[in-house]
């Protein structure tokens, strides 16, 4: 009884100790309160967690400070520039698409060895890492 | 079971009472002291203020290429964490990274450059004995060696092998080799994921490796490989992952197509075994049933695709499509005997497949040497619903525009053919098939017959071919044959012991380099920079080819006029437009917003066709490669050449199996290893098998069912022999593994020559090299037996 009251006693202070000593956990619905802002202020999904959307990068970025920045001061704390118009990604909406051309197959063998090599050199190189 | 008194109870809790209200009062405490010293101007310890920084750099560990902060503490990394602010780890930092501060300090590192005493192919003394030199010895030892060659008219004979690259790298390696006058800038980066890159060229017309937008998919299904251990993409892909099924209010469903329960499929919605090598005909099944059930995105087809239907080409010669390809040959009866899945399971996933848009078909990861036709047939059903750059489908990754090279002394193309020297082949193992990747073993071949010309020296970066080679004495006795071998090596390894001068690489935390985003679709770029000096006398390989480059004068020099690595990756960044000192101090850019290319739109002969060579650019997806068609050699008959060009699965002549090996060897790569050697890393080694707890050895994973006939019990010590070695493994008895297929890790049993980890006496060797069986063509047969 005596050892099991002492074992007892020392998980409980430990216990008591860790709760007392810790520092505030990460968690989301704090982060909400301090910045008045929703989950999806800061994170793609609408309950918080997981993936952040730029405004919530760049509010972690910047020291998690009192108040999320707006998206256009987000993408320049972030360093945002787009490179693309998005005028390209649209289609015509009167585009009308042709039927493909027959293809032309091989009457005679295609590849020589230089050309494969070629092939395969240019294969090997691309933009990427 | 004791009692608990009344009294006690009343005790305990008096007790944690008092204990809450002490710890309290001692933190308040300590607070108020605190805050006291500060407001002092004291320094709260007694101790003298450390000299604190956090750096932000790009990891180099796998293709993700996260970003990091690294905490020093006075001139000494301490602690790594993910940056918040890179677009795909988010703040996340997975094992490896962790642990990167055990390959920065690791005594394993070779510390200052080595010359090999002797000849490598004294008999007499078959372990090399080296003699430490400094960097201008070194140098002046590869760059004179690269003179002599140059000047005997034998630049050509130059090899340099590598495998995964970092941002400018690769494009430094292949100009470096193109303006001293040799082809032989070799990659021998993952083959199964140049499979699927290969699928992307011959089917979509990019060059480049698939991205799956996971987040917005509603439905994903990945045909083999461990997507959230060893892909490409892994840190991205578990991002999404995540996201996809917990974090938006309509979930997806994930389902994993493996041999293997891995953990990619414990994380699944449903896992579906399947017997390995055949995911091409699953893939086919599928297709069958979509477009015999009028499921498939028919307006997409007919506007957005090639070789559905079949066709007459231009001689007027009649060619199958892939429509007739899949209800002829890949009934749901056929596949269901091919892959061992159910036909009822077949019809129903497929079903999922389509009408749960939008969906996407992830291509085989891993080796088996079927993967090319498998990914053709995985990605095949991504145009068949329409996933091509579409929110939830296949997107293609867009890289940053990169400032031209100065004063370019060199042609156009970047290929190894260059026009300012004479043409010569190449010594990796091109032929008439040059959509294969290069196998190890196939060089290996090339380089011990002298084919097609003897190789007077060789670089090895981020490679070890002779680990890598199934047998690898083939690799190793190339390597012997090889006069002058230089290794980047940073620890020791199997191609380093054969080597005649290594330069040892600094880790990539002691170094200047860019890294580009990949993984997210939209461009980006991040900054490498050193965050501690360097520990040893090592050297960035960047900077060493240049001063080889400077060093050798004429085109080389003239093609790499840079100081160093640092402002070679400078001037290529230069031409992003951004604020460089937001770029500077977040150590990322990118554009954060992936716009989809509506079919038909300007941007979509991006995204479809772009990179095409002999096909046309028409914006059509190929189900029947045309890429493939223009290289075909045309003296095979029509259905041949149609075969050739469709996907479809090749059953090995010999089956699958045969009685004298009845076991199919799956591999597949795990988190707890980096990409390239870094040696032993205790905390990876410790966490090795999550799933079968081992660590610090090879196990061999084996159904039960299976092991029963053979009366193997589970920790069994057995043999593991396929017709080109064996290698000694642990049984571990595992449900999740398909009957006639054992697994074995990869990635260990590495010689490294120093004694480390878990405080071993000698040098120590963990576990065996699998990749001693693997063949490098078709599935590996193994048995089992006991030792």
């Amino acid at each position: 009884m005596r050892r099991g009251f002492l074992v007892g006693l020392v998980l409980i202070i430990a216990l008591a100790l860790v709760l007392v000593a810790s520092q505030p956990t990460g968690a989301l619905p704090e982060y909400s309160e301090q910045t008045g802002e929703p989950c999806a202020g800061c994170h793609i999904s609408p309950s918080g967690g997981g993936l952040r959307t730029p405004r919530g990068q760049a509010w972690v970025g910047s020291g998690r400070p009192g108040v999320v920045p707006n998206l256009t001061d987000s993408l320049v704390l972030l360093g945002v520039r787009l490179t693309v118009d998005e005028a390209d990604f649209v289609a015509p909406s009167d585009g009308v698409r042709t039927p493909p051309e027959a293809p032309v197959a091989p009457s005679e063998p295609a590849v020589i060895p230089a050309q494969a090599e070629e092939l395969r050199s240019w294969l090997r190189m691309y933009a990427g890492n | 079971m004791r009692s608990f008194s009344r009294r006690s109870f009343i005790k305990l809790t008096g007790v944690t009472a008092a204990a809450v209200a002490a710890a309290a009062g001692t933190r308040s405490l300590l607070d108020s002291s605190a805050a006291d010293a500060l407001a002092a101007g004291r320094s709260v310890l007694a101790a003298p203020a450390l000299d604190e920084k956090w750096v932000r750099t790009t990891c180099a560990l796998c293709p993700s290429g996260c970003g990091l902060e690294v905490r020093v503490v006075d001139g000494r990394a301490v602690k790594v964490e993910g940056s918040a602010i890179h677009p795909v780890n988010q703040g996340v930092c997975c094992l490896r990274a962790q642990a990167s501060l055990e390959m920065l300090y690791s005594p394993e590192r070779i510390e200052r450059p080595r010359v090999r005493n002797g000849s490598k192919t004294d008999e007499a003394a078959p372990e090399a004995t080296w003699r430490e030199v400094s960097w201008d010895e070194a140098l002046a030892l590869v760059a004179g060696k690269l003179s002599e060659l140059r000047n005997a008219g034998q630049e050509h004979t130059v090899a340099f092998l590598h495998s995964d690259t970092r941002g400018s790298m690769r494009a430094t390696i292949e100009r470096f080799m193109t303006a001293y006058g040799s082809p032989n800038a070799i990659s021998m980066d993952s083959a199964g994921e140049q499979a699927a890159r290969t699928a992307m060229f011959l089917s979509q017309g990019i060059n480049g490796y698939p991205v799956y937008d996971l987040n917005n998919a509603s439905y994903a299904m990945a045909f083999g490989g461990n997507l959230l251990e060893s892909s490409r993409h892994v840190i991205a892909a578990l991002a999404a992952m995540a996201f996809m099924r917990r974090g938006r209010p309509q979930r997806g469903k994930f389902v994993a197509v493996h041999p293997r329960l891995s953990l990619t499929g414990v994380k699944a919605d449903e896992w579906v075994p399947i017997r390995p090598g055949t995911y091409a005909a699953l893939a086919l099944g599928m297709a069958n049933v979509i477009i015999n059930s009028s499921l498939y995105d028919a307006q997409f087809v007919r506007d957005y695709t090639f070789g559905f239907e079949d066709f007459t080409d231009a001689q007027g010669v009649e060619h199958m499509g892939f429509k007739r390809l899949v209800l002829e040959h890949y009934p749901l009866e056929k596949v269901e005997f091919i892959t061992g899945v159910p036909a009822a399971d077949i019809a129903r996933l497929a079903g999922e497949f389509a009408t749960n848009r939008p969906a996407v078909a992830i291509m085989p990861l891993e080796p088996d040497g079927l993967d090319l036709r498998a990914a053709l047939a995985v990605h095949a059903l991504n145009a068949l619903v329409g996933s091509i750059d579409v929110k939830g489908g296949v997107l293609v990754q867009r890289f940053p525009d990169l400032a031209p090279w100065p004063d370019d002394p060199l042609p156009a193309s970047t290929s190894g053919a260059a026009s300012t020297f004479p043409y010569q082949p190449r010594v990796d193992a091109v032929d008439a098939r040059p959509f294969e990747p290069p196998s190890p073993e196939a060089l290996a071949a090339r380089l011990a017959s002298n084919d097609p010309y003897p190789v007077n020296a060789l670089f090895l970066y981020n490679a070890n071919p002779v680990y890598e080679s199934p047998a690898d004495g083939k690799m190793a006795e190339a390597l012997l044959k090889i006069p002058f071998v230089v290794s980047f090596a940073s620890t020791p390894d199997e191609s380093a012991a054969h080597a005649d001068v290594i330069l040892p690489a600094s880790t990539f935390l002691e170094i200047w380099g860019d890294d580009f985003v990949e993984g997210v679709g939209y461009p980006g770029a991040s900054i490498r920079r050193p965050v501690v000096d360097l520990v040893h006398d090592t050297r960035n390989p960047g900077d060493v080819l240049l001063a080889l480059a400077a060093a050798l004068g004429g085109v080389a020099a003239q093609a790499l006029p840079f100081a160093d690595y640092k402002a070679l990756c400078e001037h290529r960044l230069s031409a992003i437009d951004t604020d460089w000192a937001k770029f500077d101090e977040n150590g990322v850019w990118s554009e954060m917003v992936y716009f989809n290319a509506q079919p038909g739109s300007k941007a979509w002969s991006n995204v479809v066709g772009r990179e095409r060579l002999n096909a046309p650019k028409d914006g059509r997806f190929d189900f029947f490669s045309r890429e493939m068609l223009a290289v075909m050699d045309g003296s095979q008959d029509a259905a041949a050449v149609d075969l050739a060009c469709l996907p479809g699965f090749d059953a090995p002549a010999e089956g699958l199996t045969t009685p004298e090996y009845p076991f199919m060897l799956v591999t597949q790569g795990l988190i707890t290893q980096p990409r390239a050697w870094w040696g032993i890393v205790p905390t990876l080694q410790e966490s090795y098998g999550l799933q079968s707890n081992m660590k610090w050895n090879t196990w061999v994973e084996i159904s039960p069912s299976a092991a029963a006939p053979l009366g193997l019990a589970d920790h069994d010590r057995v043999w593991v022999e396929s017709p080109l070695g064996r290698v000694q493994a642990t049984v571990r008895l595992y449900k999740g593994m398909w009957p006639n297929a054992i697994y074995l890790p990869p990635g260990q049993g590495h010689r490294t020559g120093v004694s480390w980890g878990r405080g071993s006496a000698a040098p120590l060797v963990v576990g065996e090299n699998v990749n001693r069986l693997l063949a490098s063509q078709g599935v590996t047969r193994v048995r089992v037996y006991k030792i």
